[in-house]
């Protein structure tokens, strides 16, 4: 099929988190530190951008009925509809009307940083647009800042840094910045590790309920268990890092177990209201050796450890509960956008230092 | 006329109605996505869709109806989709043409069942026929989303619509022709995206079970992105 030359395409990974999450907020990790370990998987946010000969912006979501229309002289109007596309335009600038088309693999709010991914595909696609460079810090930062300063969402840093940087990171934060660290570990164990993850839709997503604001309130008036579920988790980033480095896979179960008990006790609420205890228990019970919710909790995805030859079990006893199993694997690249045969990539080395 | 002619008129016909399917494809995309989009959003949140045009156009109003409320792809059994042709019922038209004029068939129609919400699909190859034209601004009063399906220049009808698929086209016939093929794909693109197939599961904007086929499936919800 002939595709329009001037079309750019963006393509920006979503992740899966295995511990860390939470420690991630300025507000904790510029006291005690932070960290998280992640990687990306192919499953993507997908966005389209056309220009247009005049000053119009059209986004839509065909699969879920948004179609938002502006004057880009007007400006966009936030009321809840694509803010996340229209804010990233807004910051990053467009030379003249654009149409642009957003899908995504998973629903808002499942937890798989599908929201932020969506930003730093939009400012890539942007600059690709304006012809400009970002370094992968820079588009970060640029993305972490149009979700928190111009939405005022709140969040942590850890999904636009694994968009943008792409692959299995373990990611440190602090004060001084965010460090960046690949995981090394053998194509053989992260073979064996995807073999054995299993990732598990709840069918159904996290209304807007607060679970982030509830879990920031809960640092700030000092909650014991807060904090020491956030240490935890702090902790099993770093030991979970070196199982994986040292190919002991084994471990990895009961760390994804150790890692939701100690999300739990950062925030108590994350499985309120929905089967997801059920779930796990029953995955356990089936012979998975762990799992933990992903994301700020409230429905969306399960990720589970399960030897190969339980699975079929697990599947079946969680499908029961109206699971839905995706199946996935690890993405070493970050966001790309393409137009004809050009691909523009964030510079992994920063391009200038501040 | 012999059938070299014949033949001769026959091919020119048909390389005419190649190459405006081929310059939809080339130009109008965009606006069929969008339109698609406008169907999706109404029907998630309840909305029906309400259909018309005159001639050729009030069949197409009819054929396209039924494509919704019957289905697409017998493949794909889904829950019927709420659409309605303001085109079939004679009483109902020749009493409004009577006591109101022909001018106000439609509009009358939009007036009694159009809700807020709601999509009117509006067919005119001219853009410009006066019944239409109507209904579409009936429809803006009363909060419904317009769709204009037209020849090239769009006429009146494309400028009070919030998706408007302008078939570059001044040929009656031809604009007809690419009227059809525009508003199968338009039945087709809301179906897979109210109702996608079991394998591409999970389904965006779903809390629906998922796996449960035929017509017990839910209609999706809509999330905000």
């Amino acid at each position: 099929m002939p595709a329009d030359p001037t079309a750019i395409r963006i393509v920006a990974p979503l992740r899966i988190s295995f511990v860390g999450g939470g420690t991630d907020f300025p507000h904790y990790f510029e006291e005690h530190g932070g960290a998280v370990l992640s990687a990306t998987i192919d499953h993507h946010v997908r966005i389209t951008i056309f220009p247009r000969d005049d000053r119009q912006v059209i986004v839509r979501s065909l699969d879920l009925g948004h179609l938002v229309e502006y004057h880009l002289d007007a400006g966009p109007v936030y009321d809840g509809v694509m803010d996340l596309a229209k804010a990233a335009i807004h910051r990053i600038g467009v030379p003249g009307g654009i149409e642009m088309d957003i899908d995504s693999d998973a629903p808002a709010g499942s937890g798989l940083g599908g929201s932020s991914a969506l930003v730093t595909g939009v400012v890539a696609g942007l600059a690709m647009l304006g012809d400009r460079g970002f370094d992968a810090h820079e588009l970060a930062r640029t993305s972490y800042s149009i979700e928190r300063d111009d939405l005022g969402i709140s969040g942590g840093w850890q999904d636009q840094y694994a968009a943008a940087f792409g692959g299995f990171n373990l990611f440190e934060f602090s004060r001084m910045g965010v460090l960046v660290s690949p995981v090394r570990a053998t194509t053989e164990t992260l073979a064996q590790l995807e073999e054995r993850l299993m990732l598990c839709y709840t069918g159904f997503v996290r209304r807007n309920v607060g679970l982030i604001d509830t879990q920031i309130d809960l640092y700030r008036e000092g909650r014991e268990d807060t904090i020491l579920g956030m240490k935890q988790l702090h902790e099993i980033a770093y030991s979970m890092r070196d199982a994986l480095e040292e190919g002991d896979i084994d471990e990895l179960g009961a760390m994804l177990h150790d890692a939701f008990v100690a999300k739990r006790r950062m925030n108590p609420h994350i499985a309120e209201h929905t089967p997801i205890e059920a779930m796990l228990s029953m995955a356990q019970a089936a012979g998975a050796n762990g799992g933990k919710i992903c994301g700020a909790g409230g429905g969306g995805y399960l990720l589970l450890y399960c030897r190969p030859s339980a699975q079929p079990a697990v599947r079946r006893e969680l499908e029961h509960l109206g699971a839905q199993f995706a199946p996935f694997a690890f993405r070493v690249e970050g966001v790309r956008a393409y137009r004809g045969d050009e691909v523009w990539a964030p510079a992994r080395e920063p391009a200038k230092r501040g | 006329m012999d059938a070299e002619t014949a033949r001769d008129q026959a091919r020119r016909y048909l390389h005419t109605t190649a190459e405006t399917v081929r310059r939809v494809e080339d130009e109008c995309l965009n606006d069929v996505v969008s339109a698609a989009t406008l169907l999706v959003a109404s029907l998630r949140s309840g909305g029906k869709l309400l259909i018309c045009g005159n001639g050729g156009s009030a069949a197409d109003a009819q054929h396209l109806a039924t494509e919704f409320v019957s289905t697409f792809t017998i493949d794909n059994l889904r829950p019927s989709i709420p659409a309605i042709a303001l085109t079939t019922d004679t009483s109902l038209l020749t009493a409004i043409a009577n006591d109101f004029g022909g001018e106000g068939m439609f509009e009358r129609q939009v007036e009694s069942l159009g809700r807020e919400g709601d999509v009117l699909i509006a067919i005119s190859t001219s853009g410009n026929s006066v019944n239409v034209i109507r209904a579409a601004e009936r429809a803006r009063t009363q909060g419904l989303k317009v769709i204009a399906l037209t020849g090239a220049t769009g006429g009146d009808l494309a400028g009070l619509a919030d998706a408007a698929v302008r078939v570059p086209s001044t040929v009656t016939a031809h604009i007809q022709e690419c009227h059809l093929a525009v508003e199968q794909l338009l039945a087709s693109l809301v179906e897979d995206a109210l109702y996608p197939r079991a394998e591409r599961a999970p389904a965006k904007g779903t809390s629906a079970k998922g796996t449960s086929g035929g017509a017990e499936r839910a209609l999706p919800t809509t999330e905000e992105v």
